[in-house]
């Protein structure tokens, strides 16, 4: 392997070739302000470890977790930040809070100034002031080398439970921030290595589940305690000069990186919206993207007023939301980093549901408005990126849009009190790209790493029992490239003590469709929440149902609230899929037919959205040539 | 072809001046800069009517629209959006 490493007029080129070696100059970025150079080997060196510092810190964080939130959803995130809390390196997981946090790191920086010291460990999840809601429980430790602070190791998990209204952190029956749970500015959890055990014991003693709150406290301390090591070890090997300059040059590389790509897309400006209901309203989500040829400004101008239910989104927290779906489909070779949101502006409307005011409820947040915000910038960034040729293979339609929160509570088979959630909100599922279909339940465009537990996780976990789990049929945005499939899944009580357990659901996409399709693509299909209410009669039990229409008993569509889940209840859960791309009747018939196969598009789908005509299991090849004929046909109308 | 849009248009350089053409039979659809959409067929589709919609649940409010070229029948759009809605507005800069 070659590296070859040229600085040219201030940006940076390398070219990577084989077999032999050789290596020249020095590695130069100019920042706009100093061009700082070092020696390319020494520089690719602190870069990769920076990588794998965060991997292990995940890595830790997970195993150190008792939570199925946390170590099979990967609901987390880790960072590095610069000392004067600037990103420097983002770790895998939801990546809008890869900026969240650099925002808490600044705003704990200015709250304690003169007193952060060497193994200090600070806590933050005021939604006002950097998280994107009260559950989001950010730990921030200052990392010191010979007494001076050099570097911050951040991180955050979905804490079990806050304390808020509803059990679980998202709280639907909340109409202000004050019922959402304990919140905090900035307090320091740990001084000087020592837990600040008044503290710790204050924050328990408001939650429910204490036991596995402290647990996602000891993971995230632990997490950092190994990121903090491991920079230490890194800067001890190669000097704290060396890595200084490594983490400037990366941020320089990052923007330099993003400028010269912005100069690259084309400009214009390109819109998209997302309408969300909630507990019987819509509201709206608006975007327009500009592209002035220096940076890219996301205008939420038109969204609507903020709501007294709680998926309002923070201005910074819209921030966040933008970066998200941006570092995957423009970054992706690019690290993530400050670079990148110095090229980024946000304009909201005050008061609005993408930038509150407190003490506006904020808690469903995360499915609510920031996932809005995040689909609606993914839109316009694709809509962008398809009118590159160069960069339109990077586009991709609308990802898995309508998350849900449900959380169960109650005593479980073990005895003893419980919260869970169903991680089957972080299967998503992929928009269609430009080359190939969506990716089936593949999970969500703002953090590469979320998944579903298993079914048998979550049954040991939690008093209940899985009637089935499977693809959606049908649930996909049609498409020559079909969007990927979502899921449906059935549960009910089993082997709970009291007979069942209660459950917390904060839903949307059940109204309106919000993955949207991409140049001419379907959307995905909208979600379903189901709650079936069992009888006591043996004849009605609901344990042999294979699907939604053989469950017993009257169903009632549910989406926001505190429901019981007793004795022969059933909890349905239907998931959208992503956007299609392109004309369904571009569609290859021998794909369409494949999809028969695999149930994710039905017979009838396949003759009137994609005009395939199947004769038993192959193509009518003639037949679906004259059909497609007609529907442009009818399309087109008596004016073709 | 001066510009390429999305796959689906293209703005050209006609007699008449720059025009957005359908990509594939080169309708012109418009002046770039204007809105495109009013040129194209369009339709409205009740979201319930959406192929994932196998189950019946609450009536969708919104529709989805699509655009059509007049000259060939080509797809060239969609979005989903409330009756009466104005149309989201995508606008290169030439």
């Amino acid at each position: 392997l070659r590296l070859s490493w040229l600085a040219i007029a201030g940006t940076l080129a390398f070219e990577i070739a084989r077999p032999h070696s050789r290596l020249s100059g020095l590695v130069s970025v100019h920042s706009g302000i100093a061009e700082v150079s070092m020696d390319p080997v020494t520089y690719s060196i602190i870069r990769h470890r920076l990588f794998r510092v965060t991997d292990e810190a995940v890595i830790t964080l997970k195993h150190v977790s008792g939570s199925t939130t946390t170590n099979e959803g990967h609901d987390l995130m880790v960072g590095l930040y610069r000392a004067d809390g600037s990103l420097l390196m983002g770790g895998l997981g939801f990546l809008n809070h890869m900026v969240y946090a650099a925002q808490a790191c600044k705003v704990i920086i200015a709250r304690f100034t003169g007193d952060i010291n060497e193994n200090d460990i600070f806590l933050l999840n005021d939604p006002y002031t950097a998280a994107a809601h009260t559950s989001d429980v950010y730990l921030i430790s200052p990392i010191h080398y010979n007494g001076q602070l050099v570097a911050w190791s951040a991180c955050f998990v979905h804490i079990t439970d806050v304390g808020a209204l509803n059990p679980g952190g998202f709280s639907p029956e909340s109409r202000d921030v004050y019922t959402e749970g304990f919140s905090s500015p900035g307090l320091k959890l740990v001084a000087d290595g020592e837990l600040r055990q008044d503290v710790f014991d204050t924050i328990l003693n408001m939650v429910r589940s204490p036991e596995m709150v402290s647990l996602d406290f000891r993971s995230m301390i632990a997490c950092n305690n190994v990121a903090k090591e491991r920079m230490l070890d890194l800067i001890a090997k190669y000097g704290y000069e060396a890595v200084d300059q490594a983490g400037a040059m990366l941020i320089c590389e990052s923007e330099q990186l993003i400028r010269a790509r912005i100069v690259e897309l084309p400009r214009g400006r390109w819109q998209a919206h997302q309408y969300m209901e909630v507990d019987g309203r819509s509201y709206k989500v608006c975007v327009s993207l500009q592209n002035d040829g220096n940076k890219l400004i996301f205008d939420f101008s038109g969204s609507s007023p903020q709501s007294d239910r709680a998926i309002n989104c923070t201005n910074s927290a819209c921030l966040g939301a933008v970066l998200a779906p941006l570092f995957p489909l423009v970054c992706h070779d690019a690290i993530w980093n400050e670079g990148i949101i110095r090229a980024v502006e946000i304009v909201t409307p005050g008061s609005s549901i993408v930038s509150c005011t407190r003490p506006a409820p904020v808690s469903v947040a995360t499915i609510g408005a920031i996932q809005s915000v995040r689909i609606a910038a993914s839109v316009t960034i694709s809509k962008m990126l398809i009118a590159s040729e160069k960069y339109r293979h990077e586009a991709s339609a609308a990802w898995h849009a309508n998350s849900f929160a449900i959380f169960l509570f109650g005593q479980n088979q073990h005895q003893r009190n419980f919260i869970g959630q169903l991680t089957e909100v972080f299967g998503g599922a992929g928009g269609a790209r430009t080359f190939a279909d969506g990716v089936d339940i593949g999970g969500l465009i703002a953090n590469p790493i979320s998944r579903v537990a298993n079914v048998e996780t979550l049954e040991r976990n939690f008093p209940i029992r899985y009637l089935f789990r499977r693809r959606r049929i049908n649930s996909g945005g049609a498409g020559k490239y079909r969007g990927g499939t979502g899921m449906e899944l059935a549960i009910v009580p089993h082997d709970a003590p009291d007979g069942g357990v209660r459950f917390v659901i904060s839903g949307k996409g059940q109204k309106h469709p919000m993955t949207d399709g991409l140049a001419g693509g379907y959307s995905g299909s909208r979600n379903r929440y189901i709650w079936a209410q069992g009888t006591d009669s043996l004849c009605d039990a609901p344990e042999m149902a294979r699907s939604v229409e053989e469950l017993p008993g009257p169903k009632q569509d549910i989406a926001w609230g505190v429901f019981p889940l007793m004795n022969q209840d059933v909890l349905y859960v239907a998931t959208n899929g992503g956007g299609g791309y392109l004309d369904p009747l571009e569609r290859d018939p021998v794909a369409v037919l494949e999809d028969v196969r695999n149930r994710a598009v039905s017979r009838e789908a396949a003759r009137s959205v994609y005009g395939t005509v199947l004769d038993g299991d192959a193509v009518d090849a003639a037949a679906t040539a004259e059909l497609r004929r007609a529907l442009v046909a009818k399309r087109s109308g008596p004016k073709l | 072809v001066r510009t390429y849009t999305s796959p689906t248009l293209q703005i050209r350089t006609l007699a008449e001046g720059d025009r957005i053409c359908c990509a594939r039979c080169e309708y012109a659809l418009g002046v770039p800069g204007s809105g495109w959409k009013t040129a194209a067929i369009v339709r409205e589709i009740p979201t319930d009517e959406l192929a994932g919609e196998t189950i019946t649940g609450e009536p969708a409010e919104t529709v989805i629209r699509q655009f059509a070229c007049r000259g060939c029948g080509s797809l060239l759009d969609s979005e989903t959006a409330l009756p009466g809605e104005p149309f989201l507005e995508d606008t290169l800069t030439i």
